[in-house]
């Protein structure tokens, strides 16, 4: 395997592995938003 | 069991994380793990994968917005098929019609789509059980000829094959899950078998970049040279008959590379052995590699399945979907060419040889190589075994969503509860999947149905997404709805994007592929209907069939009717 073809690979995996990574925190993080309020809500109840 | 019926209005998804991997589920299946690593074995190098990733940033992300975007702003006008969504959003009865192609390729795809689930079963329960001998590398073609029928029409039924019963499993695993409904189905199904996937897919890689040099006798079939095939942006290749036979490694000296020419020569005595030297702008100007590198983004993405139409209808109207897709599409790419990719080419490089890699066809690199790159790896069986039963996931997941449409069109325009609506898309189906299986000889019904309606209606509803966003709806009331409750900040000059790059390379593309087949090479299929092939007309028929039933149903419907514009005009 060529330098060049280190790079490009690295580069296109890592492209889209950081792509995911990205996305995929900022749409937990959405979703986790809700959570905090039920927990609450379970606390109090008990 | 939970309540399976629910009312389409009232449908939604239950989470962003349940949205996006039902879409990811949809998108991972056949596209990622048999067609990409056949592909990048067939045109392997570096710019194979640079016109890829163009593909994927110019036409994948942006017609997958224009898709989610068309299929909220439908749902929350109350259409969530492309028939009624194109017609809510374009107030013109024409556009129902057209949109109903958006509902028909999806069925037409997942006709044979179920047959290739009974492969992807069958192989995986037969390597489980030993029915496929792994110590036998010579039976391998044999077993896959007798396993799919290919020898003749009607060979699956002769009772040598067990492939109705997987096809029987995989046709009732479908219905099931689809009658389970959106959010206690799909999103149910996806959330536990995605990961299952990954970390399934994830442990064949490892084997796979830890094999070496697995036959001392071949020093140059190493995972080294089988990453190099793949990545390499330029490389030198050894052709015989104008076949790739083998690839110079990258650090090889000239002694070593005049050895490996006298190798090739003494196995194939009496033939002429070339040497070529391919670089990076040769691939680049080559235009088959980038209509191979855009279909597959396409077909990958599932880009004009309507799938992704549907599922975005059921998203509610002040949620993200922007985000959505792109983690979807993300999530996509890193199976295909970070898992798939990684995992089966640099294992047939390695294992068989790059003339093995480079020469199999898309399907025969998934069913009649990789038993063998199975029976020569430690473990073999149970490596095979998890391939194989990984796929069938991936495709499963991907059929249920391909079947959503057409049950999502029956439950508005007719108003058929689900139980109903997905009866009557299990008749449409079997009817042709029957046909699928019966007519294998060469496998006539299959790639029949595979270029009319997973390959040349994809561009065309790719075609109407973007004539209705961009002509009909406006580009900036399209931007708006994809904006509305984004999470991220769209980016700049993504209307410029829509409204001339993409609509450019997508024009680039399909006449470059029009003019190939139409004068350069004449188009099988084309003869095949003309000659009147059985097994390519009766599908075709049925399609056309099933096209007319689709007609009388949206006439028949009372709804989706004329109505006001809701939208404002597009500034101008």
């Amino acid at each position: 395997m060529t330098l060049p073809g280190i790079i490009t690979m690295l580069l296109s995996i890592g492209f889209v592995w950081i792509l995911l990574i990205v996305c995929m925190r900022r749409l937990l993080s959405r979703d986790e938003e809700k959570q905090p309020k039920n927990r609450r809500k379970k606390s109090l109840s008990e | 069991m939970s309540e399976p019926r629910q009312s389409v209005a009232a449908v939604t998804w239950d989470t962003q994380l349940g949205t996006m991997l039902a879409v990811a589920g949809s998108a991972v299946g056949f596209g990622n793990f048999l067609r990409f690593p056949g592909l990048a074995a067939q045109y392997g190098g570096g710019a194979f994968m640079i016109a890829y990733f163009c593909a994927f940033l110019l036409l994948g992300v942006p017609l997958c917005w224009v898709e989610w975007a068309i299929g909220r702003r439908g749902g929350v006008l109350g259409g969530h098929s492309c028939a009624s969504a194109f017609m809510l959003i374009s107030h013109s009865s024409v556009w129902k019609y057209l949109g109903i192609a958006g509902v028909l390729a999806p069925l037409g795809i997942g006709m044979y789509y179920m047959y290739l689930e009974g492969w992807t079963l069958g192989y995986c329960i037969n390597t489980a059980t030993g029915a496929l001998s792994l110590h036998h590398s010579s039976e391998f073609a044999a077993f896959f000829e007798e396993f799919t029928g290919s020898s003749s029409d009607g060979a699956v039924y002769s009772g040598q094959s067990n492939l109705p019963i997987f096809f029987f499993i995989a046709i009732i695993a479908n219905l099931y899950l689809l009658y389970r409904g959106v959010t206690k189905g799909i999103e149910w199904f996806c959330r536990w078998s995605m990961p299952v996937l990954l970390i399934t897919a994830l442990i064949v890689l490892v084997r796979v970049l830890t094999l070496g040099t697995p036959d001392a006798a071949h020093p140059n079939r190493s995972v080294d040279q089988g990453l190099g095939y793949m990545w390499n942006p330029s490389k030198t290749i050894l052709v015989v008959d104008g076949q790739t036979v083998d690839m110079v490694p990258a650090m090889a000296t000239a002694s070593q590379e005049e050895q490996l020419v006298q190798q090739v020569q003494k196995e194939h005595p009496g033939k002429m052995v070339e040497k070529q030297h391919i670089s990076l702008l040769q691939g680049l100007l080559n235009p088959e590699l980038w209509i191979a590198a855009a279909g597959q983004i396409f077909f990958s993405l599932s880009i004009g399945f309507g799938t992704v139409l549907t599922y975005a209808s059921y998203v509610a109207r002040r949620k993200d979907i922007a985000l959505v897709s792109v983690t979807a599409n993300a999530a996509n790419e890193v199976v295909e060419v970070g898992i798939a990719g990684m995992m089966i080419v640099p294992a047939a490089v390695s294992l068989l040889g790059v003339a093995a890699a480079a020469g199999a066809s898309t399907f025969g690199l998934g069913f009649t190589v990789l038993p063998e790159v199975f029976a020569a790896m430690p473990g073999g069986r149970l490596f095979g075994t998890l391939f194989f039963g990984l796929l069938f996931l991936a495709s499963v997941t991907s059929s249920i969503s391909i079947l959503q449409p057409t049950v999502a069109f029956l439950e508005e325009f007719w108003r058929l509860g689900r139980t109903q609506s997905v009866v009557v898309v299990g008749m449409l189906m079997l009817l042709g999947s029957f046909a699928v299986s019966w007519f294998t000889g060469d496998m006539m019904a299959l790639n029949t149905l595979d270029f009319w309606m997973g390959t040349m209606c994809l561009y065309l509803i790719s075609t109407l997404y973007l004539s209705i966003f961009r002509g009909v709806w406006g580009t900036k009331n399209g931007l708006r709805e994809l904006g509305r409750g984004s999470r991220i900040p769209l980016p700049r000059g993504l209307g410029f994007v829509i409204n001339w790059i993409t609509p450019t390379i997508l024009a680039v593309i399909f006449c470059s592929w029009l003019y190939k087949s139409m004068f350069v090479t004449t188009c099988e299929h084309i003869t095949h209907l003309k000659e009147g092939e059985p097994g390519a007309v009766l599908p075709m028929a049925w399609m056309a069939l099933i096209y007319i039933f689709m007609v009388f149903v949206v006439r028949t419907s009372k709804r989706f009717h004329k109505r006001k514009p809701i939208d404002p005009p597009a500034a101008s």
